[in-house]
């Protein structure tokens, strides 16, 4: 497992270089221009999917998913080098976001972790819905279907909250959010990380029996 | 001497193509080569021996094992050449020992310095840069450096130049010398086939026209050259196929069923193919 990983490792330096400059530009213009890293943050988000779709395309366009059907390699094996890889790229950009947010943050350092932490989530979800649909409608659509996916779930998110906004109003709303935070933050984030990790270990079965059912 | 790889009553049927009882064996020490036009199904039996394709039916047995028992440690023991490129162009041809010394536990990275020494591939090189030549050479270095036992080859020596092939042909033969190796290879180019091959099997319309030794073809089977009715005088169960041209006709016999009396030229494996070719088309 360890030369796929490398493998990944190499492809991520090569395609990564041009996310890398674009965040550093974000990076300074945010610091600059505001007192969060906001630009960062979503670019982040993004970033970090469509370089775990591109690293499952560039196999394909390399024609490497082929070859390394034929190494003595197993086909789990294969999608578990890649989740490992997803993991690792979401942890990496998180933790530099949530260096740059406490190096600049004014609301605090648990306002930053919280903030980041969602993202985090909220990034490990769009993984866990991507990567299959990548497996299963080959990375052709991979590009629409991030798109889509990153829509859908933003938008089922807002669509949650706006109707919550509406059922309880505003300010009940603050104080609701408020209370949840104050009194069950700690169940809130096991609830939280128990429902990532259920999604992304479903999603890493799905995508196991898409490749291991996948022909050339 | 045992068998390194065996197909038996392999099926495989798709939309619009069908390999149909698909049965050849590779011996240790030899190297076989799969011939037939485009299309006929090369590349598919391929695939299936490298699981790339799941068989509707029939056996395929590699290093003794059947395909879907196979373990990873025998897999290690297949070195692989295909005709699409398989490392990421922006990679160097050291990277990509690296990551194979990872991945083959029988890896050698001395063996692997020196195949891409003698054939000139530059580590300060990124693979783009490589001609076609080349990135085949290092695929070639990459299957000899994990001392694979079975070697398969999907037009490895196409777009090639004449050199090159020589080259690559020289290593395949010496790949071989110590009897414990095979060797599978699929390609156009017939002469090459000719020069380096023990076995031709030749596929037409996804079933095998004949496996055997290329020793035997070449005793079976031979050219007679006459005026325009040559054919007729010669008994119909020796005739394998006729071609007419401006001066005359040209058989290809089978030797055996010839009377004597005939003035038979050796055939070759091209001439085999063609004239059983235009017997099945005819």
């Amino acid at each position: 497992m360890g030369g796929l990983l490398q493998k990944d490792f190499l492809l991520l330096r090569d395609i990564g270089k041009q996310f890398t400059f674009i965040f550093i530009f974000f990076a300074i213009c945010d610091y600059l221009s505001s007192d969060d890293f906001g630009f960062c943050r979503s670019f982040g988000t993004v970033a970090v999917l469509i370089t775990c779709v591109n690293l499952i395309s560039y196999d394909e366009y390399y024609h490497w998913d082929k070859y390394s059907f034929a190494l003595p390699v197993s086909r789990r094996q294969l999608v578990q080098v890649k989740y490992i890889m997803f993991l690792l790229l979401a942890t990496l950009v998180s933790a530099l976001i949530l260096v740059l947010e406490l190096f600049l943050q004014e609301n605090g350092w648990q306002a930053a972790v919280v903030t980041i932490g969602t993202l985090y989530a909220f990034n490990l979800v769009c993984i866990a819905l991507v990567i299959p649909l990548v497996y299963r409608f080959t990375a052709r659509k991979a590009l629409l279907v991030t798109v889509g996916a990153i829509g859908g779930v933003t938008a089922a998110i807002a669509a949650i909250f706006v109707s919550y906004l509406n059922l309880v109003g505003q300010e009940n709303a603050v104080g609701q959010l408020e209370n949840i935070f104050n009194n069950y933050l700690a169940l809130l984030v096991v609830g939280v990380i128990a429902l990532v990790s259920i999604l992304l270990f479903i999603s890493y079965q799905i995508s196991v029996r898409l490749v291991e059912k996948k022909t050339f | 001497m045992s068998n390194l790889l065996q197909l038996e009553s392999v099926n495989k049927e798709f939309e619009q193509f069908k390999l149909q009882n698909i049965t050849f064996t590779l011996p240790a020490g030899t190297i076989m080569g799969l011939i037939g036009e485009n299309g006929a199904g090369k590349t598919t039996i391929m695939k299936l021996i490298l699981g790339l394709q799941q068989k509707d039916s029939g056996q395929i047995k590699i290093l003794g094992y059947a395909l879907e028992e196979l373990p990873l440690s025998e897999k290690a023991k297949i070195g692989l050449v295909l005709d699409e490129f398989p490392y990421p162009e922006t990679f160097n041809c050291r990277e990509v020992g690296m990551i194979m010394s990872k991945i083959y536990q029988n890896w050698d990275n001395k063996v692997f310095e020196n195949f891409c020494t003698r054939f000139d591939l530059s580590d300060k090189k990124v693979l783009k840069t490589y001609s076609k030549g080349m990135k085949m050479k290092l695929q070639l270095a990459v299957a000899l450096s994990h001392q694979a036992k079975l070697l398969i080859l999907d037009e490895a020596t196409s777009g090639l130049d004449p050199v090159a092939r020589e080259e690559i042909l020289d290593l395949l033969l010496e790949f071989i010398q110590d009897e414990q190796c095979s060797v599978l290879m699929s390609s156009h180019i017939i002469s090459d086939l000719e020069k380096v091959c023990d076995y031709i099997t030749y596929i037409h319309q996804g079933k095998i026209v004949f496996s055997e030794e290329k020793d035997l073809l070449r005793e079976e089977y031979g050219i007679v050259r006459g005026n325009k009715n040559m054919t007729a005088e010669l008994p119909a169960e020796a005739v394998v196929g006729v071609r007419q041209h401006q001066f005359g006709e040209e058989a290809l016999v089978w030797r055996a069923k010839l009377p004597q009396g005939f003035s038979v030229e050796p055939a070759s494996i091209e001439d085999v193919m063609i004239y059983y070719n235009r017997r099945k088309e005819g």
